[in-house]
């Protein structure tokens, strides 16, 4: 798994809601290969910060057990979006953790998601 | 209608993404449409994490697919892939997370296209199981 993705630099962590400013890693070795020459963060890397923020957020490791709706509004990539906030909201559902995520860059809405999460064993 | 396997770096003809990247290791196509597509999980696959294929990497596996697809149009009128990127991911289940070893098979079925958007039904198997391991739906921009 990519661990070099991004770095979180400040959190704030609610009982249920969190706040968290990241930043975007140049040189990950995603971008070998999306694309070369032409950097752009892999959608599904920003599903990954989001799940990655939600487990701060619930203590415990987390697996998607359904993505309701993920949309893709704004193209990321460390060159020009490097700074991002990452919004995130959790609801206990049963066993399950119902998710409400936005991936933002200067206050615009890049990534927004919906989502179902349930701890790992 | 005969049909045709990309493989190796075959598959680089119909999708841009290059290794650590390349999500998709066969291309199946029959009667100009890709049939199906498939990925073998190694060790080293960057979404793998304690011997599985995380659900990110599922994602990109389906995301590639539909890249592949659309590759194969522009292949056949003898162009480069164009860079094409993931709009919106919907109603996306993940039954099971497979394992290293495993070997994935996506189908793929679309349901709409205009001006550069393809929106699709995907769904993917462990190849000789009945085990799902994920079904979505997924829209794709082309770069234009």
């Amino acid at each position: 798994m990519l661990s070099d993705f991004y770095i979180i630099r400040n959190e704030h962590i609610g009982q249920d809601c969190a706040e968290f400013d990241v930043l975007l890693n140049p040189d990950c070795k995603v971008y070998k290969g999306h694309f070369p020459g032409e950097p752009v963060s892999p959608g599904v890397c920003s599903i990954q910060m989001v799940k990655e923020c939600a487990e701060k957020v619930a203590g415990a490791r987390l697996c998607f057990v359904q993505i309701k709706q993920c949309r893709f509004q704004q193209l990321l990539s460390p060159a020009t979006t490097p700074e991002l906030k990452i919004e995130i909201s959790l609801k206990q559902e049963e066993d399950n953790l119902n998710a409400e995520a936005k991936v933002m860059y200067n206050e615009v809405i890049c990534v927004s998601l919906k989502g179902t999460l349930k701890k790992e064993a | 209608m005969e049909k045709t396997i990309f493989e190796g770096e075959g598959i680089f003809k119909l999708i841009p993404q290059r290794p650590p990247m390349v999500m998709i290791d066969k291309v199946l196509t029959q009667f100009e449409i890709v049939v199906s597509t498939c990925l073998t999980i190694e060790k080293d696959n960057i979404f793998v994490d304690n011997g599985e294929l995380r659900e990110n990497g599922i994602v990109e596996h389906i995301a590639q697919s539909a890249a592949a697809m659309t590759g194969y149009s522009t292949f056949l009128h003898g162009k480069e892939p164009v860079l094409g990127f993931i709009g919106e991911v919907k109603k996306c289940c993940f039954f099971k997370l497979p394992e290293v070893g495993d070997t994935l098979e996506t189908k793929l079925e679309v349901i709409g296209e205009a001006a550069g958007v393809t929106l699709l039904n995907a769904n993917t198997q462990i190849v000789g199981t009945e085990q799902k391991v994920a079904e979505c739906q997924m829209k794709i921009f082309l770069k234009q």
